[in-house]
């Protein structure tokens, strides 16, 4: 168990970190598409959709690394003053609702993702990148986010019962 | 079921998931999802997982990553050293001269980083221990790093001020001119309430050392120029904007550039700080990004439940007249800001003001300034004041969040006075970008 658990740390964490490396070329390829513009009059038809793109692949593939690294955002205030045995209660849940609401995702984003692969749908712009493949990223990512909840899930509830760190 | 009972559920929903613990993201995620599965066809979830798509892909919330990425690199780089550094020189001598140029480096700071929490963050490590050291006040001096600190919304770049204009439609550049004057208006009552202070208790900032006060002018002038770079910085991303020549997002990207050359400038540029810079990006863009997208599907499935026009109608039919409304719209912001940050805010209450705003005659800046300020508020506000938990991280465990909270109440009640002020003169925030942008 602890193996796969491991692996699940291991996989989002590979995916976030891999993504923030995403980042820095946004910025360096909006500082060319200046200079391009500016030096040369010669704007670039990629920058702009790249960037996007590369954007929403960090925001969508980092969610399950910032979830593992405990990075979103909570309120403490009832959460903060109970034992680490009271918090793995609280967490255990309140995972059902987020599992619910990220498999909810997860299948709509799915039908969503197959109906724009099978058209290999395109973006339509002069550019004319194919769009989904970011929708597919999307699926990914919320799998990605449900097995990273699911292990932590695992942890507490074996914390909760045993009160031993899993 | 009515839209009364369904909009008193989703409130209670999220209000109990939250105070359990779950993270904002999902707790407006699942009651989002509740609602949809209850009262649509599973086709519709389809439909919101197309608005978070668009969300993701959105070119105005590019500029969020980037401008927290330039702030990452520069909080490593050793700017606000500097910047302490030569208020300190320039400062020091006068009665509690260090917390008012705490206060004024803040001021310098926010107008090159646009999040509280790299501000914050910086300046408790750096202008606590120099203030504690000097045996100021704990109150005075923990106050003006959170409250100095706050300042980070309303001086540009702002990401508060960016995702307020991609939710308004209203254009980002205008908002981070419009928030200059505010914000040096509320900088320049901190500071006086500061002056006030150590002039009515002079206990609580003691006069700096002989050695201190008599620094040659020449070491002054010294230090000045290391302040060249990061004003240049501050000037490259804000003209890039103003005059045309980039978006916001594109003055964010010049500005990750700009921060790698001071970086590289102080000698401070390597792999490690750069590395833990990204990944420190990563982690508070999808920590916003996810916000984002939980806000995207409650706003998605209550407007089609008609929950925006029932909040419309409801705030019509309780006829306050244009200002109370204003002002009714502004207590429920401080209401919010007590339990929630400010995305969460934005996006609940925006999309569901705004329309009403606008029918009233009011302009979108003002009304987006009029948000920051209240963002500002709840940034210091208890039981939920962000400022107060990453002072807290920052401080010697000694100091407990009452004690912090105590310190910048004085600064909230402030902020309250200048929120008022720029409400009832919307002047105030739009003659700035009256005179440069809107001829």
């Amino acid at each position: 168990m602890r193996r796969i658990l491991s692996v699940v740390d291991l996989l989002s964490t590979w995916f976030g970190k891999v993504v923030s490396a995403l980042t820095l070329f946004v910025a360096l390829a909006i500082v060319y598409e200046i200079f391009m513009r500016y030096a040369f009059v010669k704007p670039t038809v990629w920058a702009s959709e790249s960037t996007a793109f590369a954007c929403g692949l960090v925001y969508l593939l980092g969610g399950a690394w910032t979830l593992l690294e405990d990075k979103h955002v909570r309120i403490d205030m009832v959460y903060a003053k109970v034992s680490p045995r009271g918090r793995a209660a609280l967490d255990c849940f309140t995972y059902l609702f987020f599992a619910l609401y990220i498999a909810v995702m997860l299948q709509a984003t799915a039908i969503y993702a197959y109906e724009s692969a099978a058209l290999r749908e395109t973006t339509m712009t002069p550019w004319d990148p194919p769009i989904y493949p970011m929708k597919v990223a999307m699926t990914v990512a919320l799998a990605l986010l449900l097995l990273q909840g699911t292990a932590k899930f695992i942890r507490n509830l074996y914390f909760l019962v045993t009160g031993k760190t899993l | 079921m009515s839209i009364e009972l369904i909009s008193v559920l989703i409130v209670l929903g999220m209000i109990a998931l939250m105070v359990l613990g779950l993270p904002l993201a999902w707790s407006i995620g699942a009651v989002a999802v509740v609602l949809t599965l209850a009262k649509f066809d599973p086709q519709v979830m389809v439909m919101l997982v197309s608005r978070v798509f668009d969300m993701s892909l959105n070119y105005t919330l590019m500029a969020v990553p980037l401008f927290v990425l330039m702030a990452a690199i520069l909080q490593r780089a050793g700017v606000a050293e500097q910047l302490f550094q030569a208020v300190h020189v320039w400062a020091g001598g006068l009665r509690g001269g260090l917390a008012i140029g705490t206060i004024i480096a803040n001021a310098i700071m926010a107008s090159i980083v646009g999040i509280i929490g790299a501000e914050i963050v910086t300046f408790g490590l750096i202008a606590l221990p120099a203030m504690l050291a000097r045996k100021y006040d704990d109150k005075l001096a923990l106050g003006s790093i959170a409250a100095g600190g706050g300042l980070a919304t309303l001086i540009p770049p702002s990401v508060v001020f960016i995702v307020y204009g991609m939710t308004a439609g209203c254009s980002v550049g205008e908002l981070f001119l419009a928030g200059i004057v505010p914000g040096l208006i509320l900088g320049a009552m901190f500071i006086l309430y500061v002056m006030w202070r150590c002039w009515r208790f002079p206990d609580s900032a003691p006069l700096a050392s002989r050695e201190e006060r008599n620094i040659p002018l020449r070491k002054k002038l010294v230090v000045l120029k290391e302040l060249v770079g990061p004003i240049a910085l501050a000037t490259v991303v804000l003209g890039s904007m103003y005059t045309g020549v980039a978006t916001p997002s594109e003055a964010a990207g010049v500005g990750v550039l700009g921060a790698l050359l001071t970086a590289a400038a102080n000698r401070k540029l390597n792999w490690a700080d750069l590395r833990d810079s990204l990944y420190e990006t990563v982690k508070i863009s999808c920590m916003l990004a996810w916000l984002f997208f939980g806000a995207q599907t409650i706003i998605g499935g209550y407007t089609l439940a008609g929950g925006t026009t029932f909040v419309q109608n409801a705030l019509t039919a309780m006829d306050l007249g244009p200002w109370g409304t204003i002002i009714f719209m502004q207590v429920i912001w401080v209401f919010l800001g007590c339990f929630l940050d400010w995305v969460g805010i934005l996006f609940l209450t925006v999309p569901l003001f705004l329309p009403i705003v606008l029918k009233m005659g009011f302009d979108n800046v003002w009304f987006g300034v009029v948000f920051c300020m209240n963002m500002h508020i709840s940034y210091l506000s208890p039981p939920f004041g962000p400022s107060v938990f990453y002072l807290k991280s920052v401080a010697p465990s000694h100091f407990t969040t009452t004690q912090i909270y105590r310190s910048v109440m004085p600064y909230m009640w402030w902020t309250f006075v200048a929120t008022g002020v720029v409400t009832a003169w919307p002047s105030l925030s739009l003659w700035l970008p009256g005179l440069l942008l809107r001829r």
